[in-house]
This record gives C-alpha cells, structure tokens and sequence, in this order.
C-alpha cells in the first residue's frame, strides 16, 4: 500500500517532533531534571542520538521553539507535529491533541496518576 | 477575603513550602481556608491538608500552549470555593509559562469574585531568577498585584545568607523594595534529619507541632518553638500584624 498522504511522508522538523513531549519535559524541569537526563529519555524517542555532541542544547532549543509554536497554534503537542496555517488548531483543539503522559522522573508520578489518586482520596480533581 | 498564590520561577525553590506555611498560618488564626492545588505533577499540598476540613480543589494549571483553558478551569475552580475562605493557590513550576500572560485576567476574575490578590514568589539564588522575577514584575503576577501585595521569599534552604541571591547583589532588590515591595526569608528546617519526617507526616505544621503528633518531644522542640513560629512570622509579612496577633492568642 502506498501512503498516498504526501504530509505524513514529511519527516516534521525537530520542533515538531518534540512538541508531543513539551508538557512532561515542563514538569521535568520544575523537578529540576537536567537537560542531559531529558535528552537521554526523549532523545531516542524523537530521532537524536543522546550520545551525540550538543545533543541536550538541541533538544533544549527546540523545546524552547516548540513552545512558542504550540502559543502561536502552529503546533499541535501531539503526535502529528508540524501542521499548515490553514489547519493550525486554535490553543482550545492544540489541549485536546495534547499528550497526556508526563516525563516519569526518580520516584515520580505522571500527573495522571496523581489525579487518580486525589480523586481515590476524594479530593476534587477539576480537569 | 484573599487570593494569596505561592509562585516561583521554577522547581524546588518551596513554592509548595510556602503554599503549605500560609494555609496552616491562616487556618491557626482561624479563618476558613480553601486550597487550590495547581501543581498535579506534585501535588504536596492537596496531599497533606486532604484531612485536615479545608476546601481542597486540584486543578491542572501546567497546560502549555492553553493558557485559556488553564485559565477557565481555574476560574471554574475559584467559583467552586465558598466566597469567606481565603484562598491559596499553589502553582506550578511553569506557572510563567501558563498564565502569567493572563495575570491581570487571572486579578479580574478574583476580584469579581470578591476577592483581592497576593503573591508570594519563591525566588532562586541565581541570575537567572532574578531575571524570571523581574519578568514577572514586568508582565506577570507579581505586575499585576500593587506592590504592598507583592512578597519575595528568600528560601534558606538554598543559599543561607540573603546577601548572596543574584537579586541582592545584582541590585534589582533595592529596585524591588523602593517601589514598596515586601520579602521575607523562609526557614529552613533543623536539623536536616527531621525535613523528610515533616514532609512524609500528613497534616497542618500546627497539629505537627502539638504533644499528641508523630514527632518526639526533641523534634517539636525544633520543628514547632523554632522552625514553625519563624515560618509563620514569615508569611505573616504580607498579611501584617492584625493576623499574626490572631495567631499568637
């Protein structure tokens, strides 16, 4: 079967392929989680090479990128990556696309996982 | 009544610390508390005052990219508490990142519910968080509240001498304080074997602190005569003196 789909054949720039990890690689941050350690975790997910040199400045610029684009709704944080202006989603459709894992960190939980334990704890979880 | 945010430039600052310090201050001085949590990644402080009779809400407010679903859901949340509680929200890490560009969105909607703004920003010891706070005085929380609602915490579990964070040597401070912003520095707690003991036991610092509570008669003795009264008198710098005679009675 031939994809027939000439966008899905265009490999998205690096800002694209990162833009599905921009909220776990948020909360790694916040945990203090070094742009080296990141890179070894989302590196190989995204096409580059952990061991490469300047690979964590790269990763790092085009998260820095990815955020911008994602503000600007010419990113989606999903899978899909780069889309065109015409079908850029306002940031209300760039939510719903996004990726709801988080970067599991030393002895962390995704935020999923911690939402379903404040609601078993009968905490109120608006989402 | 009050909209009091525990904010920072970033993790591991004691944002959380400050959030949990204010809501047990305000709850010892007796007023009805509610807590939004915004930081489900950690959420410290829906977990420790989950028994203790506040009104807890979570809300995930680390949404890049939807500032205005963040925003709502927020909005949502605030509606949700009773209009005499006072309010602490705890944010997330990237807070800046989320809602700071709607901050003076984020101040309308309190103040439509009847309730006025604070902010404490947890702050770095380095150059880059000076940079972030002046950011946020520029175009964030901290711009959008008047400056006498505006309190930079010095966190002395990072770096023990004030004098050494970039924003006092770099002289942004001086800046800071002649526009009629307050600070305050954070205690520490000693010694360094009784932190993970507090942060594992649920509950208000207060009922940490009281005879009947999982620590020794020697931890309380540091944890609630030392580290508790200057945590309190600590937060008590943007709330004046009015709240902490409340507390002392």
């Amino acid at each position: 079967m031939v994809d027939t789909n000439l966008a899905s054949a265009v490999p998205p720039r690096l800002s694209g392929r990162i833009a599905e990890h921009v909220p776990e690689i948020q909360n790694a941050r916040a945990r203090g989680v070094s742009w080296s350690q990141i890179t070894a975790v989302v590196g190989p997910a995204i096409g580059i090479d952990p061991a490469a040199p300047g690979a964590a400045s790269a990763i790092r610029g085009a998260f820095a990128r990815a955020v911008r684009q994602i503000e600007k709704g010419k990113l989606r944080a999903g899978p899909q990556g780069a889309v065109s202006r015409d079908t850029a989603p306002t940031q209300g459709a760039a939510l719903a696309q996004r990726s709801p894992r988080s970067l599991p960190v030393a002895g962390g939980k995704s935020e999923e996982e911690n939402a379903a334990a404040l609601r078993a704890a009968g905490i109120k979880v608006a989402d | 009544m009050s909209i009091i945010y525990s904010s920072g430039s970033k993790g591991g600052n004691g944002k959380s610390m400050t959030a949990a310090v204010l809501a047990d201050y305000l709850i010892a001085a007796g007023h009805p508390v509610g807590i939004v949590e915004g930081d489900l990644g950690q959420p410290d402080i829906a977990q420790r005052f989950k028994d203790t009779g506040v009104h807890l809400i979570a809300v995930n407010l680390n949404r890049a990219g939807a500032s205005e679903a963040a925003v709502i859901k927020f909005a949502e949340a605030l509606d949700g508490l009773p209009r005499d509680a006072q309010i602490v929200v705890n944010l997330p890490a990237a807070a800046e990142d989320t809602l700071d560009a709607m901050a003076a969105l984020l101040v309308e909607a309190g103040k439509s519910l009847g309730h006025e703004s604070y902010v404490y920003y947890s702050l770095g010891h380095q150059r880059t968080a000076t940079e972030a706070l002046m950011r946020s005085l520029r175009d964030g929380l901290l711009g959008a509240v008047g400056p006498a609602r505006r309190c930079v915490m010095y966190p002395v579990f990072l770096q023990p001498e004030v004098a050494r964070f970039d924003f006092v040597r770099s002289g942004s401070r001086e800046e800071y304080l002649t526009a009629g912003g307050l600070e305050a520095a954070m205690p520490a707690i000693r010694p360094e074997s009784l932190v993970d003991k507090v942060l594992s036991l649920p509950g208000t610092f207060t009922s940490l602190a009281a005879p009947d509570s999982a620590l020794t008669f020697g931890e309380r003795l540091f944890f609630g005569r030392q580290w508790l009264t200057q945590a309190h008198a600590a937060v008590a710098t943007l709330f004046g003196a009015e709240q902490q005679e409340a507390v002392n009675e």
